[in-house]
């Protein structure tokens, strides 16, 4: 009796559930490269992750945060439509921009719209805010990060009349005395 | 008590060079021939791996480099002076034996023993201060370039060129004027 019970209340369990499956997307907006020059590549990454039950339809992803007097889009669009995302599954979409100035930018949120299920209006929802990154000159950054290799080779030689020669002359001084100290 | 006018004997004269700290007009015009040279490499490296341009910061750069060439001189100058005596002392026996061989050779007229000793003495010292010469401007150069590089690419690798630029030729020069001045017994 107790076991038929608990089957009828486990199928009831079931249908109600089954009646509320909604969508739930999740959005995450990261940037890909550790270093932010001026004129070079920068790689974002938006991740949709359906965590709903349901099937999320009409998926539109826009980032309106890279516009077209501060960044050069290079690879990619900044609106991406989805006809579906199942439950329990991401989806990821990535762009490439050039940021044509140096200085501190605010990266601010990338915007996802989808319906969660039949005959419910469109839900809005927001990625994560990355906040106020500084984009290096050209110049900084060779500063800072390129290797210098051959400056420094170069630096290297220019060093050495200032101190193999003198080393040089010494030596020969000192071995020339020490020679007539073993002759004698 | 000596004079005070500039009447002193040959061997005084000698004594003098030998133990004094003033330098010939030759040796201070090596010194800083040496010293502007060293002082003026670290615009190379400013201009190319601190992009700072030459025009845009040439009095600075040129400030920057008379400071440091005067420091890096005196620099010269003190080292030269404690490393001197210790080469004296060691360079003495082939000296000695250098004046034995040239007079042996020169046997037509006799020596001397104080004209000899005279001879051995003024070489000694010119061997000497050649020799001490040469290894203080080694020694400085050195020390003023490794503490350059440490304090302009390690210790203010992240502040202003400019800032980067002031500290370390004025760091750099500074305290390799400051270690010459250290005497060691």
């Amino acid at each position: 009796m107790k076991l038929y019970l608990g089957i009828v209340l486990l199928l009831l369990t079931a249908f109600a559930k089954g009646d509320d499956e909604k969508a739930k997307i999740i959005l995450v907006k990261r940037i890909l490269n550790d270093i932010i020059t001026e004129r070079n590549d920068l790689a974002i990454e938006y991740n949709l992750y359906n965590i709903g039950d349901g099937v999320a339809t009409d998926v539109e992803l826009a980032d309106s945060s890279f516009h077209e007097s501060d960044f050069e889009l290079i690879s990619g669009m900044t609106s991406v439509k989805w006809s579906r995302i199942n439950a329990g599954s991401n989806v990821t979409h990535a762009i490439v921009v050039q940021p044509l100035r140096a200085g501190d930018f605010n990266f601010t949120s990338a915007v996802v719209q989808y319906v969660s299920e039949k005959g419910v209006d469109v839900t809005f929802g927001y990625s994560n805010e990355i906040g106020e990154q500084e984009i290096l000159s050209l110049k900084e950054y060779n500063r800072l990060h390129a290797s210098h290799m051959m400056e420094w080779g170069l630096f290297a030689l220019w060093c050495m009349p200032s101190i193999d020669v003198p080393l040089l002359l010494y030596y020969l001084s000192k071995r020339k005395y020490s020679k007539k100290v073993k002759k004698n | 008590m000596a004079p005070k006018s500039s009447n002193f004997s040959k061997e005084e004269e000698l004594l003098l060079q030998d133990f004094g700290r003033d330098l010939t007009r030759k040796s201070s015009l090596i010194f800083y021939m040496h010293a502007i040279f060293v002082s003026a490499l670290p615009l190379w490296l400013f201009n190319r791996i601190h992009q700072m341009e030459l025009t845009e910061h040439a009095i600075l750069f040129a400030i920057g480099t008379l400071v440091s060439t005067y420091l890096v001189a005196s620099a010269y100058k003190n080292n030269k002076f404690q490393l001197k005596h210790k080469v004296a002392q060691k360079r003495s026996d082939g000296v000695a034996a250098e004046i034995n061989s040239q007079m042996a050779e020169n046997d037509s007229k006799k020596v001397s023993k104080k004209e000899k000793d005279e001879r051995i003495l003024w070489r000694k010292n010119e061997v000497a201060e050649a020799e001490s010469m040469q290894l203080a401007v080694v020694y400085s150069n050195s020390v003023f370039l490794i503490l350059l590089i440490l304090l302009s690419f390690f210790f203010f690798k992240s502040y202003s060129p400019m800032i980067n630029y002031i500290i370390s030729m004025i760091g750099a020069s500074g305290i390799t004027a400051l270690l010459s001045t250290s005497s060691k017994n």
